[in-house]
């Protein structure tokens, strides 16, 4: 079941070669550890780009947007 | 000698919501573009065993296959894996036409690798990177490599060689040919001819005699000939148009004309964008029964600005029998002119102020930041996605 959230949340990122990929985030006083990126894309919105991703904890799929501009992280969905 | 190679991906929009979840891993899915009143935009194949199809209405195919899963379609995620794909096509040869959001046309002719060997080096690219498969098709033109797609689906590779290029044609409805549509396909079996081995039975004359200039083109595509190469090189757009099935059936004039509005500023924000203005205004409906209203109405300046195209298509749309109910509208402009850089010459200095402004807004804070009041009456906003192969 697909729950939206869209909500900020406090992050780690970590950024090798150029590309940036969520190692955890913190939600509901949880800290979720990340052990795959599934999918990564890129969005438009004005001027400012935004990388999506698809991420699993062996558990759950998360949808993470990255705002490249305001450098702020949102979970936008979690599929238990 | 020469090469084509097609690409068209399997079930595209689904395949990838597939690949992004993989909880959704052979589960009918049907990708729709909104949660309430829609149509199904792709189908997964383990939807397509139902019966699911794209264009049908989501409570039908709901009807079919009542476990689907639907999703919203992200076309923003689409465009971008599309244009990551069409950026590794073009690091194999730069003669690489991304024909829609899904297929891809390149001409392999001067490339120094067996055909087989090159279509699964590209299959395997695309299975690795985006986890999604594609079908590709090669032949000695770009009708038989788009028809080679269309065999041994999902994830086929299907090389027509030369000598087998009359055998594989003939074996093809003539509806299903890519070029023939269903009404030509249907003047041609009035005429005795239900495959290509029927036409190329009958001498190259026969055809233009009664089909014109596309005579020859009937008849070349009997033999596997396409005098069409791959336009490599980007091709300025020939209209602008957005469409948009609405929430709920109206019968109100003043809804309507919101969405109008709604649509005519999509349509005139991307052609000022384009730094294009156009001279005809397109409006078409749907009604509730699903017949069909289109006219267009041709103005003698060319324009760019909202509020000239809302105004034609509105009174266009007074022809209409609202009491019959609008499902679905839309709005396009055509008969193009480019490189303007003004909205239109008989313009005053005010409203191109104005839609200047607005459009710095909406590019710095995307689209509909700023917008036309009466949109708000609209229930549901249209995606503004430019795919990749509308470069505007």
């Amino acid at each position: 079941m697909v729950t939206t959230i869209n909500g900020e949340v406090e992050a780690g990122i970590v950024f090798r070669n150029g590309i940036a990929t969520p190692a955890w985030i913190k939600y509901n006083n949880n800290t979720i550890r990340f052990k795959k990126v599934v999918y990564r894309w890129s969005e438009k919105k004005g001027e400012e780009n935004i990388i999506k991703f698809t991420l699993t904890d062996s558990q759950k799929i998360y949808e993470i947007a990255f705002n490249t501009k305001t450098l702020k992280c949102f979970l936008v969905a979690v599929d238990e | 000698m020469s090469k084509f190679l097609c690409l068209d991906m399997d079930a595209y929009f689904a395949s990838v919501e597939i690949a992004s979840n993989p909880k959704l891993k052979n589960k009918p899915v049907g990708i729709v573009g909104s949660v309430d009143r829609t149509v199904v935009t792709t189908a997964s194949y383990e939807a397509r065993r139902f019966g699911v199809k794209t264009g049908m209405p989501k409570f039908m195919a709901e009807k079919l296959c009542p476990q689907i899963t639907f999703i919203v379609g992200n076309f923003k995620k689409y465009a971008y894996i599309s244009e990551q794909i069409h950026t590794f096509l073009k690091t194999i040869t730069y003669k690489t036409e991304m024909y829609s959001i899904d297929e891809a046309f390149m001409d392999i002719s001067d490339i120094n690798m067996s055909p087989r060997d090159l279509g699964y080096m590209i299959k395997s690219h695309i299975k690795n990177h985006f986890k999604i498969t594609c079908t590709v098709g090669i032949g000695k033109s770009k009708l038989v490599a788009k028809m080679a797609t269309e065999i041994n689906k999902p994830d086929g590779l299907n090389i027509i060689e030369d000598e087998n290029v009359y055998k594989f044609m003939d074996s093809f409805k003539l509806d299903d040919i890519w070029g023939i549509g269903k009404n030509l396909a249907k003047r041609l079996n009035g005429l005795g001819i239900f495959n290509t081995r029927d036409i190329r039975k009958l001498g190259k004359d026969f055809f233009i005699n009664i089909f014109g200039k596309n005579g020859e083109k009937i008849y070349d595509m009997a033999f596997g000939i396409y005098k069409e190469g791959v336009k490599y090189e980007e091709e300025p757009v020939k209209s602008i148009g957005h469409s948009l099935t609405l929430p709920a059936d109206t019968f109100d004039r003043k809804i309507l004309n919101s969405y109008i509005l709604q649509l005519s500023d999509m349509v005139s924000f991307r052609a000022r964008k384009a730094k294009v203005a156009g001279k005809t205004i397109n409006f078409h409906i749907k009604y509730s029964d699903l017949t069909k209203f289109s006219k267009m109405h041709t103005i003698n300046y060319h324009t760019a600005a909202t509020h000239q195209i809302y105004e034609i298509a509105k009174h266009i749309s007074e022809e209409i029998d609202i009491t019959k109910g609008v499902r679905h509208v839309g709005v396009s402009l055509n008969n193009l002119i480019y490189s303007c850089d003004t909205i239109n010459d008989i313009f005053n200095k005010k409203w191109e102020n104005i839609y200047s402004a607005i459009d710095n807004i909406n590019q710095k804070y995307g689209n509909l930041t700023v917008t036309f009041a009466n949109i708000l009456n609209c229930q549901r906003l249209t995606s503004n996605t430019l795919h990749p192969w509308q470069k505007l």
